[in-house]
């Protein structure tokens, strides 16, 4: 295997958190808002769920291949030719996820931080600063996670605590008045979300006990599934349904009512560097799951090789794909569900039952 | 921003590529090339008014999406 790191169970918790958590606390609760009103608190309940029944299959293939990523199985499983075919989805979706996510990122930095700074200057930072921590390897992006994941869920929390005065739970009434058709379209838009910890058949062979995996997933999607809860009830009850829907970030917005008195106002600032922080982390570790997978593709000995030039397609991507954040937007509200369903669970599904089918199992 | 994505290119394919091939590690400086050639490939296509995969994938896969979401 091209990585040589190793990491451990509670590495690999908050691994997992930052990627399900920055993902799905910048654009995702806005989008589901709009998807489901007053009712994207229950599609949080619903993806949290169904996320937790996937992990089940992902950790059962990662016990059942000892030592074996998914692109590493698809080839036991396929075979030579078919099994790279399939096993390059992976990495070529990590690399499309990473492309999403730093123009995200690139975008709320752009609206809050740096409004005259140009916005390919921030995207080209992003990337840089990516690729080296990518570069790095898995055990320096996990530590980097160690610090920057419970920090982003304790500000997640504390800021909760801090707009609760201005919660009306009025706003969330009634549930259900168009139905359950929001909240079960709903439900989707943030499997995907938090689908991305797919990334967890990556790491458990580079978990130094392995059947741990189920744990880990479970702990962060739970976690994760708690933090865009939060965000989004909040939303709502803060702002209501009618506002909350149509904000880029609304955790940003949260943060932006917190202030103490006249003399420390601004506090979205200190959540809004955790946030970037862990976001520049998660992508990293998008990057890294990029080189490692074509690597293994590819039969190569080094992966290091691979993130700066895969950065460099994913900054080409965000260039010529989104010249604007609202076309970004609409990829992700609407393209990027239906290729994260395919590729999440579908693919998944698919080599599951190859594997079972063909009674293909681990060697190690 | 296609100037700079080539000098970008060349500098990492200078930067990654010479140790790779000091050390004889032919099969990786091919994967590498060929990834900052796909790159550069994106950005000329741009340049020529060429749409990129992930619009080509959007205008596919949109309609759909529409469909089922708000």
């Amino acid at each position: 295997m091209p990585e040589k790191g190793i990491i451990n169970t509670k590495q690999f918790v908050w691994l997992l958190f930052v990627i399900i958590t920055i993902f799905a606390a910048m654009q995702i609760p806005g989008m589901l808002i709009r998807q489901a009103g007053r009712d994207a608190w229950l599609s949080v309940l619903g993806a949290w769920f169904l996320d937790v029944m996937l992990a089940l299959i992902y950790a059962y293939m990662g016990i059942r291949f000892p030592g074996e990523n998914f692109v590493q199985y698809s080839i036991t499983i396929l075979g030579k030719y078919l099994g790279r075919m399939v096993g390059i989805i992976f990495p070529l979706f990590f690399l499309l996820v990473c492309t999403l996510l730093l123009q995200g990122l690139a975008q709320t930095v752009h609206n809050t931080f740096l409004p005259q700074t140009p916005f390919n200057v921030i995207l080209i930072a992003n990337f840089l600063v990516c690729a080296y921590i990518g570069r790095k390897g898995i055990e320096v992006i996990a530590r980097m996670t160690e610090i920057l994941g419970p920090l982003f869920l304790l500000s997640i929390v504390t800021l909760s605590f801090l707009v609760l005065p201005s919660f009306q739970i009025a706003r969330l009434k009634p549930q259900f008045d168009q139905g359950v058709a929001p909240f079960l379209t709903g439900t989707p838009i943030l499997l995907t979300s938090f689908g991305v910890c797919i990334i967890m058949a990556m790491y458990i062979p580079l978990c130094n006990r392995p059947e741990n995996g189920f744990l880990a997933k479970f702990s962060a999607v739970s976690m994760g599934a708690l933090v865009v809860g939060l965000v989004t009830v909040l939303s709502v009850g803060v702002f209501g349904n009618e506002d909350a829907q149509y904000m880029f970030s609304p955790g940003i917005q949260l943060a932006k009512m917190v202030n103490f008195s006249n003399y420390f106002e601004r506090v979205e600032m200190i959540w809004l560097v955790i946030n970037v922080g862990s976001s520049i982390v998660g992508s990293a570790s998008l990057l890294w799951a990029f080189g490692e997978g074509l690597a293994q593709v590819a039969g190569l000995k080094t992966y290091q090789s691979l993130i700066y030039p895969g950065a460099l397609i994913s900054l080409v991507l965000c260039i010529v794909s989104f010249p604007s954040g609202l076309q970004q937007t609409a990829f992700y509200h609407y393209t990027f569900p239906i290729i994260g369903v395919f590729v999440e669970t579908g693919l998944e599904l698919f080599l599951f039952a190859a594997a079972l089918i063909l009674h293909k199992r681990g060697t190690a | 921003m296609t100037v700079l994505i080539v000098v970008m290119a060349l500098a990492i394919g200078l930067a990654e590529g010479l140790p790779l091939g000091k050390q004889g590690q032919r099969k990786e400086l091919v994967v590498m090339s060929t990834l900052l050639g796909v790159a550069f490939l994106l950005t000329a296509s741009s340049y020529l008014g060429l749409p990129s995969p992930l619009l080509l994938m959007q205008r596919l896969i949109e309609p759909v999406g529409k469909a089922i979401f708000k």
